[in-house]
This record gives structure tokens, C-alpha cells and sequence, in this order.
């Protein structure tokens, strides 16, 4: 093909205008915050007073405007027990969320890449599926099967004037009338599962699906147990598909702000809620920026971790079976 | 141990599709209510189609999907071609930018726009939000084009020119359709994403312009219509019907269609 330099350049213009800066502008909201112009009085011989500003001019009315400055003072404030406890809720909660996406999702991934179903694709797509069905309305509808009055409870309830050993059983172990499933953590770490898990599925799939069936053949041949040829030559190749996967849910579930809100009923707060309000409710747009900042330098760091540790993997192209 | 496999995809399944189910009798119900079922009924369907608010929610989505995914397309597929073009290290420098929107959360990438907007002073509302959608689209359609690209035998546009092609007419006659399937898949995963977008739209939408997910957002708090089930059950329907056909098309050709899945790649 022949070189076209005239390409680029409406590419690198829209890559500057909608990513570099606004990067740059999350950093410089992030290190500034606003404050009302200095000023000092001065008193007039006619009695009124005058307004003498920084850079020397005089007006007669009291100065409003405000001045943007460098400070650090958000970076100080970010670092209160306040918000560290937020940022360590929110990293628990996404780690939590990520382990049991992976427990879950493996094997999905390595049941449909085996054998047992003949259409392994059609099952896939309805993994998938699900997420043409907007979020919100899906975790809501978690809500209306989880609430106090809502399905489960009605089950449970049923279930127990039908055996009477169930419900004296619940009793002895002090469970209510009513279980209380929403607004804990638990329900967050539900509605987070529920909503990422197909992130965890789909490249661990794609991967096991390449790998090469003849490497299993021979590690059978070999003699090796299917336990220790899932050890020796799935779980190894699989490894590139767990780090995507893991990625994938772990990102967003840092971060999420809207099921934290919707399952824990604004009870368990997360580091995105805290940002959201301060774009909408508080409305300080400079600790809003030091906190997508935090945010974006914690994700970056873990995601430097992970690609740290793909390489650190022994050569893939080297099988060992023995 | 068959069966315990089958077990679990099952299970599995029923997790994924209970909320989903629910959702679909709810939009059935004859009655406002979550807790009680009050027999069946279309009315939520009927009256759908007289809810201008959720009309309109439902036009802005598909405007903004429609057009988000098809200039993030044109604007991918051209950035796509110069990167692969480039030399290497300006291209690796440049593809880390690019790939940037993808490494960051979703509240980073709203926040940092919404900020650029506001310095632009542009006022938020749908020139704002298409704007935004495009951009976090972008970096989808170049990552499912070049691989393409890469795939390329670089003597077809050669000889393309050589028997008389101009640039242009060797691009639309020679590589395009050697490309289709990536920008095609781009394409409709730009789709995906702009139209279950909520974080991003969130931060850059304003002047009462909303999609379908900040109207469902706003209701959340007082309460879902039970119209918005009827919607989101049409939509799924539509959905579920195109892809199955698709996809049963696919298995007749070849029972076990597997390079199929190479090309999906889920937002987030």
C-alpha cells in the first residue's frame, strides 16, 4: 500500500482533541481549586471603601470573582480516612467481584470449549445476549426479586408455612420473617457478578478454544490424568484469556457508581458514587478530577501489575507435560 | 459427570436469565406493582406508544448509536489504515493513546470530556453526547480493523495500481472489501456500546436530551414504568430473533462454527 501521510492527520487531531486533552484537563482540575480573588481595603477619603487586587488595579466593588490556583489541597483532602476507606471498600468489593467471576466463569468456558455441547457458539451468543438488555433495568430487576416484599421472600415464606421443619429450623438459627438480601454489600458484589461475568467468559473462552487439541492428545498418550493435563496445558495457555477477563471486570467494578447505588440503596457508597456527586450534587469539579485522578492511577497500577505478571509467564511455546 | 457439566451450564444460565425473564412477565402485568402478578395484559404496549418521554429517549438512543457507530467507523477505519502505515515506534506511541479510553474506566473518560466541553464551552446536549459517544467508539473500530490490515497481502493494492487503479479506486475495490468483516464488526460493536452506554452519557448530556439508560436512571429512584419492560422486551425479542437467525444460518454451513467467536469482543 502506498504511504498516505495525509491520513493521519484527522486521526492524531481527534486522538488529541478527545483524549490527550481532556486527560491533561483531569490533571490540571485535579492539581488546582478555586478561591476568591485576594484583595485588600482600602479606605477612601470620601468615606467609601475601594478594593486593591493582587496585580495593583483598584475597583469599587467588592471583588466576587474567583481565581483559579495551584494547590495540592485536594490531593490532602483525597488522602482523609474518609475517602481511603471509600477506596478500599470499592478495591475490596472489585476484587471480591473478580474472584467470584472467575470461579464462576472458568468453567463455563472450559465446559462449552469441551465437547459436551454440539453448538458451542449458540451458547455463547446467549451469554451474551443478556447485555442487550440495558443494565439498569436488569440489576432493578434484581432489586424486585431480592427486596424485602419481593420473590424470593415470598418463596421462602411459602416454603415455610409448607414444612413447618423448614421454618422451625430457620427459627432456631434467628433468621426473620422478612430476609434482608438488598442493600449490603453483598447485594452490590451480587449486582456486580451478575453484570460482568460474561466479561470473564468470553476471552478465557476464545483462548481455550485455540488452544491446540492435539497438545491434550499427546499429554493423554503420555499419560498424563485429564487433572493434570487441565494443570499442565489448559490452565497455562489459558492464562492470557484470565488476564483479559480479569481485567475487564475489574476496571469497571472499581469504578461502577450506578449498581453500588441501586443495590446497596445508597448504604454502601463506592469511590464512582463519590465522583458522580462531586459533578453533580456538591459540585467541585477540582476534587471530582483528584478523585478520577486516584482512580485512574489505582487501575493503571493494577493494570501494569497484570501485564507485569503475563510476562513473568515461562515461554508458552514450551509445553511441559512432565 | 456429563450431566453435572450440563448441570452447571444450566445453573449458570438461570442466573444470567432470571432477571431477564422476570422483567419480560413484568411487562405483561396488569398491575403497577412489582409484588403481585394482576393477570395478563397489553396495555403496557399500548400505552408505550403514546409515552412521548420514553419515544424520544428511544429516538436519541438509536440517532446517537446509529450515528456514533458509523462515523467512529469512517474516523477508525481511517485511523486504522494511517496507523498501519506508520512507522513503528509513532505508531506504538500512538496506538497507547488510542488504547487509552480503553484502559481507563468509564467514569474517567466522562468526567475528562465533560471538562473539555465545559472549556470548549459547549453547551451539554446531543451535539455533546454524539461527540462523546463517537470518542469512546473510535478505539473499538481501529482495534478490530487492523488485525485486518495486518492480514493484508501487501502486492493486491500493488498490482491494483500497477493495472491502473487510482489510490482511491484501489482503497474502495482492492482493500475495503479485504477489510469489510473488521469494520463491520466495529461497526457493530461501536453499535453495542453507544446504546448501552449509561456512565459516559451520564457526565455529557444535558438541556433535557436523554437516552434511554438516564431515563431508566432518573426512574429507577421513583419507580420503573412498567412501558419501559414492554420496550426493553421488544428490543430483546428483536435481538434475540436477528442473532439466532444468524447464527442457525452459520451452524448449517459448517455444524461447529467456531471462527465466529474470534471476532467478539465485549464492551464495557
Amino acid at each position: 500500500m502506498k504511504r498516505n501521510k495525509a491520513l493521519i492527520v484527522p486521526f492524531a487531531l481527534w486522538a488529541v482533541i478527545f483524549i490527550v486533552i481532556p486527560l491533561c484537563l483531569i490533571v490540571w482540575y485535579g492539581v488546582t481549586v478555586e478561591e476568591p480573588v485576594a484583595y485588600t481595603e482600602i479606605a477612601l477619603e470620601d468615606g467609601q471603601t475601594a478594593y486593591q487586587l493582587e496585580d495593583g488595579t483598584v475597583v469599587s466593588e467588592k471583588p466576587w470573582q474567583k481565581q483559579t490556583v495551584v494547590s495540592l489541597e485536594n490531593f490532602k483532602r483525597m488522602l482523609e480516612p474518609t475517602y481511603l476507606k471509600l477506596l478500599l471498600r470499592s478495591l475490596k468489593i472489585a476484587v471480591i467481584t473478580t474472584a467470584i467471576c472467575l470461579l464462576l466463569g472458568y468453567p463455563v468456558a472450559l465446559i462449552l470449549s469441551g465437547r459436551d455441547f454440539k453448538r458451542p457458539a449458540l451458547w455463547l451468543m446467549l451469554i451474551i445476549l443478556p447485555m442487550w438488555m440495558n443494565f439498569l433495568l436488569r440489576t432493578y430487576s434484581w432489586m424486585s426479586i431480592l427486596e424485602n416484599s419481593g420473590i424470593l421472600n415470598s418463596w421462602i415464606s411459602a416454603l415455610r408455612e409448607a414444612v413447618p421443619a423448614f421454618d422451625a429450623w430457620l427459627e432456631s438459627m434467628g433468621v426473620g420473617k422478612r430476609i434482608i438480601f438488598l442493600y449490603n454489600e453483598n447485594a452490590v458484589i451480587l449486582g456486580m457478578v451478575y453484570n460482568y461475568l460474561s466479561f470473564m467468559i468470553m476471552p478465557i473462552y476464545t483462548v481455550i478454544e485455540k488452544i491446540d487439541r492435539s497438545l491434550l492428545e499427546a499429554a493423554a498418550d503420555l499419560g498424563a490424568s485429564p487433572a493434570r493435563s487441565f494443570l499442565r496445558v489448559t490452565l497455562p495457555y489459558s492464562l492470557p484469556g484470565v488476564l483479559e477477563g480479569v481485567t475487564m471486570v475489574f476496571v469497571p467494578a472499581v469504578t461502577t457508581f450506578v449498581i453500588s447505588q441501586l443495590m446497596g440503596g445508597g448504604k454502601v457508597p463506592l469511590i464512582g458514587d463519590i465522583i458522580q456527586n462531586q459533578f453533580g450534587k456538591s459540585s467541585d469539579w477540582h476534587f471530582g478530577a483528584t478523585l478520577s485522578l486516584l482512580v485512574m492511577v489505582v487501575v493503571l497500577a493494577f493494570m501494569g501489575a497484570l501485564r507485569s505478571m503475563d510476562k513473568d509467564e515461562p515461554d508458552r511455546k514450551e509445553v511441559r507435560i512432565l | 459427570m456429563k450431566k453435572l457439566r450440563k448441570l452447571y451450564i444450566g445453573l449458570i444460565m438461570a442466573f444470567l436469565y432470571a432477571p431477564i425473564v422476570l422483567l419480560i412477565l413484568y411487562s405483561f402485568n396488569d398491575s403497577k406493582s412489582r409484588a403481585n402478578w394482576g393477570g395478563f395484559t397489553l396495555r403496557w404496549y399500548q400505552e408505550l406508544l403514546s409515552d412521548s418521554a420514553i419515544l424520544s429517549a428511544l429516538s436519541t438512543t438509536l440517532s446517537i448509536g446509529l450515528l456514533a457507530a458509523a462515523l467512529s467507523t469512517v474516523l477508525g477505519t481511517v485511523g486504522a489504515i494511517a496507523l498501519f502505515q506508520m512507522r513503528r515506534a509513532p505508531r506504538q506511541a500512538l496506538l497507547s493513546v488510542v488504547n487509552l479510553p480503553m484502559l481507563n474506566s468509564e467514569v474517567v473518560t466522562g468526567v475528562s470530556l465533560m471538562l473539555l466541553f465545559a472549556m470548549a464551552h459547549v453547551q451539554l446536549g446531543y451535539l455533546t453526547l454524539l461527540l462523546a459517544h463517537i470518542s469512546f467508539c473510535v478505539p473499538y473500530v481501529v482495534l478490530s480493523v487492523l488485525p485486518r490490515l495486518r492480514q493484508l497481502d501487501p502486492n493486491l493494492a500493488e498490482a491494483a495500481q500497477d493495472l491502473g487503479a487510482t489510490p482511491l479506486q484501489g482503497f474502495f475495490k482492492v482493500i475495503l472489501p479485504d477489510i469489510m468483516p473488521g469494520v463491520f464488526s466495529g461497526f457493530v460493536m461501536a453499535l453495542t456500546m453507544s446504546i448501552d452506554d449509561f456512565v459516559v452519557s451520564f457526565f455529557t448530556t444535558g438541556s433535557g436530551v436523554s437516552n434511554l439508560s438516564i431515563t431508566i436512571y432518573t426512574m429507577a429512584k421513583r419507580g420503573i414504568s412498567p412501558k419501559i419492560n414492554a420496550l426493553s422486551t421488544i428490543i430483546f425479542g428483536c435481538v434475540f430473533i436477528l442473532l439466532i437467525g444468524l447464527n442457525l444460518r452459520d451452524f448449517k454451513k459448517d455444524g461447529r462454527s467456531k471462527g465466529k467467536i474470534d471476532n467478539v469482543r465485549i464492551p464495557y
